[in-house]
């Protein structure tokens, strides 16, 4: 410590973060199976996989993960695994040799496996090898472990024990294969429980059923939750990780706007097939029964990110309501799940047209950087945050204000001028009874005052004003004590006394 | 993705005329029995189906399980299957092929316990009970110093959990099981075998008649399982295990009856000699008061199953085949 000019004591330091925190942060990092599962599975997107084979299935008694990914050695097992979130996933650049930008950060994903199981088994070998790569990871036991027990030296914490051993392998041969063992019960409920919500022999699963009718099944529902747990876990696992969409996930109108999203998702080449059938995005773009909905695609340039996505409306609440809100994708993983905050929209604002949109926005950028370490959520300082926020936020106000102008006020007042349409067919026809009984100029009067354009029309079109009023007039409604009020008041005006009671009393009659 | 291959799944792998008879024995015996799941609340088969799992195809072929249209099991006839699969990659590439099937991690052998004092859990006794039990090994006939051979072991464990247990009634069940024509183990444990089998004879005259044709030098005590060729490896196989698979759960209450006792390979250069064996048992209580009469029964029955299979699928009644010594 030294003192300053002053006489006063001044002192200097560094503020370190222990790396216990890590191990804190580590734990209980994801919420549920499916957060687990995606972290594994876009592991083998980042290495390259074109095809990844997922078991869980009947029983979760063991779960399998195998990718046609590069694989791993042993030196790089050891290098990714000795030290979780000291991981050089990115140390080779950006992009993985096929050119996908890499999802993973850190290398904390794998840590996800620890949530799920007790065990874990890993074999790997890369092309050109004849060294097959095969460890096993004990979790449980060291999970049960007293803090002081798992500690190593002063800075760092054991997850996990591993024991490895190099066999043979075919040198062309190039995989993963991971098995996850001893599920822990909380993850075996998420895979496979039946939804306790629903009766016995009325669980709707999504499990071998071919893409068109998950389409069908996803488009019937209000809620994921109608749906067993198996296949819940089964839409958030693809709803997150860079598999294909569905074939038709939107209608036919919007192709032109939307099928590159569907190729952009192609493109990466990466197919999911999980017990038996491919995992899809789990969007389906649906209008209501009218028919009715608003598209609008978002581009975005800036110094710190691109950006390229939709918002989808329709008349009425976006449903199954899991698909409401905003999907951020951040290098073709999504950031949780989609967000009915919108980035910060204003709740109050157009609550019911945010109620009706979906969309999904692909980020590329510095955004990466405002990404937490859950994954889940963004640093809401970040300037990459700020700047995509600020953006997304004009973009779906202006998205809204369509919302309201082609799907609300416009189908509003087509509906009025139908109704006016109506009641003016209607008096029409009372017009006649009136020319008939009372002779035509009462008809004329009738026409006159609730449709005058009939006279007119053929001169001087009415304006805009005349015809609202007009249609007012048409529309207009009156309770029964308002008629009475008005007939009484007229009767008395230009009947005698006698013919007015009579006239009164016979209008009660009739219309009791 | 397909990882290193295994002499189990490169053998069972092959067009095989004589292994696809074997296969419709195996489907014929499970037709018999399809109604168990439902008549007793147990799987209706258990195997070790390797990573292609021939066998189970082969069900779903004819029609005993379902599948969707993706090819995985449908969920309302998971419940029929139960197989087994030791290596880990295997067992991968099996739920991938075979979706939503039922796999058990580990060797049949700990699983059931090794010795016959340990049995699995009552929760894993249930999927024991299947109403077949196909224990398709690509190894050797093995004797350990007990002197029980390890088959036999194992048939009898899986005799006793198919007894009646608790509330449920004992299940009439196929016993399926296939080895290779190869002795292993202690040398002097192995050649109690020949004894037994001759000692028994000397008591049973249907077996007797058998030993004398298919394998007489039992009988004097002049076969010595360490050197013996191929085809009477097969021939005492097929004799020595249904005999002693009898002696063992007679006493229990079963009723033994041999279907197909056939040896196949011998006569295909490009693979083993083998052995298997599909008996029915059948649970009667009266049984273990006459256990006698029982395996006199279970002997007789011998002579019309053992038989041949030839390379190109032909099967000929064994006694009649060229082949028998």
């Amino acid at each position: 410590m030294a003192k300053n000019a002053a006489g006063g004591t001044e002192f200097d330091g560094e503020i370190k973060v222990a790396a216990r925190v890590i191990d804190i942060l580590s734990s209980g990092l994801y919420q549920n199976a499916a957060s687990c599962m995606k972290e594994l599975i876009n592991n083998s997107y980042d290495a390259d996989a074109a095809r990844v084979l997922v078991s869980v299935k009947p029983d979760a008694d063991v779960v399998v993960i195998e990718d046609d990914g590069v694989g791993m050695t042993q030196d790089q097992f050891q290098e990714h695994f000795d030290h979780v979130a000291e991981s050089h996933k990115r140390d080779g650049g950006d992009r993985t040799p096929k050119g996908r930008l890499k999802i993973g950060k850190i290398g904390i994903g794998f840590i996800a496996a620890n949530e799920l199981c007790d065990e874990m088994e890993i074999y790997s070998t890369v092309a050109g090898s004849t060294e097959l790569l095969h460890v096993t990871i004990e979790f449980g036991a060291i999970r049960e472990r007293p803090i002081e027990l798992r500690k190593r030296g002063d800075r760092e914490f054991v997850k996990g024990d591993y024991h490895g051993e190099l066999l043979d392998a075919e040198a062309e041969e190039q995989f993963t294969k991971i098995y996850l063992k001893r599920l822990r019960p909380s993850a075996v409920d998420e895979f496979l429980k039946p939804n306790p919500r629903i009766g016995q022999g009325q669980r709707p699963s999504l499990y071998g059923l071919p893409p068109g009718e998950v389409r069908q099944l996803l488009a019937s529902l209000s809620s994921w939750d109608e749906l067993d747990l198996y296949s819940q876990t089964r839409l958030r696992i693809g709803l997150n990780v860079p598999v294909r969409y569905l074939p038709d996930w939107f209608p036919p109108k919007y192709a032109e706007q939307l099928d590159a999203f569907t190729e952009r998702a192609l493109a990466h080449d990466f197919q999911v097939i999980y017990d038996g059938t491919d995992l899809y995005k789990p969007t389906v773009l649906r209008e209501e029964i009218r028919g009715a909905s608003v598209l609008t695609i978002l581009k975005h340039e800036s110094e710190e990110n691109t950006a390229f996505g939709y918002l989808f409306s329709r008349h009425g609440a976006m449903k199954p309501r899991e698909i409401n809100g905003v999907l951020i994708r951040i290098r073709e993983a999504a950031v949780a799940e989609y967000d009915r905050g919108y980035l910060g929209y204003p709740a109050q604002l157009s609550v019911m047209f945010q109620a009706w949109t979906t969309g999904e926005v692909y980020v590329e950028g510095d955004l990466d950087d405002a990404l937490n370490i859950d994954r889940r959520t963004l640093r809401d300082t970040h300037p990459a945050f700020l700047d995509v926020q600020t953006w997304f936020l004009e973009q779906f106000a202006a998205h809204l204000s369509r919302v309201r102008a082609d799907l609300y006020s416009k189908p509003a007042e087509k509906r009025k001028q139908n109704r006016a349409s109506d009641q003016k067919k209607q008096l029409d026809a009372v017009a006649e009874t009136a020319d008939r009984l009372l002779g035509h100029e009462t008809g004329a009067a009738l026409r006159e005052a609730y449709a005058p354009d009939a006279r007119t029309s053929s001169t001087k079109p009415a304006s805009r004003r005349e015809a609202s009023a007009r249609q007012a007039t048409l529309l207009k409604r009156l309770s029964v004590a308002e008629v009475y009020e008005i007939v009484i008041e007229v009767a008395a005006e230009t009947l005698p006394q006698e013919q007015a009671e009579r006239f009164i009393a016979e209008l009660a009659r009739r219309l009791a | 993705m397909t990882g290193p291959t295994r002499p189990i799944d490169d053998s069972m792998k092959d067009e095989r005329p004589a292994k696809d008879v074997v296969r419709s024995w195996w489907v014929a015996a499970a037709r018999q029995r399809q109604k168990h799941p439902e008549e007793f609340g147990v799987p209706l088969y258990m195997t070790l189906p390797g990573a292609e799992a021939y066998d189970i195809r082969a069900l779903v072929e004819a029609g005993l399980v379902r599948e969707n249209d993706s090819g995985g099991l449908l969920d309302a006839d998971a419940g029929l299957l139960v197989a087994f699969e030791s290596n880990m990659m295997a067992l991968g590439k099996l739920r991938t092929r075979v979706p939503n099937l039922r796999v058990r991690e580990g060797r049949i052998e700990d699983f059931l316990g090794r010795t016959p004092f340990n049995f699995p859990s009552a929760k894993d006794r249930r999927l024991c009970r299947a109403a077949i039990v196909n224990l398709d090994f690509n190894g050797p006939f093995k004797v350990d110093g007990s002197g029980v051979p390890e088959p036999v072991l194992l048939a009898e464990k899986i005799a006793r959990m198919h007894e009646s247990v608790d509330s449920a009634p004992a299940v009439p069940w196929t016993f399926c099981l296939t080895l290779r024509a190869q002795f292993v183990g202690v040398e002097a444990a192995l050649q109690s075998q020949v004894t037994l089998l001759g000692a028994e004879a000397a008591t049973s005259q249907p077996l007797k008649d058998v030993v004398e044709a298919m394998i007489p030098q039992a009988l004097t005590g002049d076969l010595d399982l360490s050197e013996v060729e191929d085809e009477v490896a097969q021939h005492f196989l097929l004799v020595a295990v249904p005999a002693q698979i009898a002696r063992h759960v007679v006493h229990h209450g079963w009723e033994v009856q041999a279907i197909h006792l056939a040896a196949y390979g011998h006569d295909d250069p490009e693979h083993a000699a083998m052995v298997t064996f599909v008996i029915d048992l059948m649970w009667d209580l009266a049984v273990k008061s006459s256990p006698s009469d029982s395996l006199r029964r279970a002997h007789e029955a011998l002579e019309d199953a053992l038989k041949c299979v030839r390379a190109d699928g032909t099967v000929i009644s064994l006694l009649e085949s060229p082949h028998a010594t």
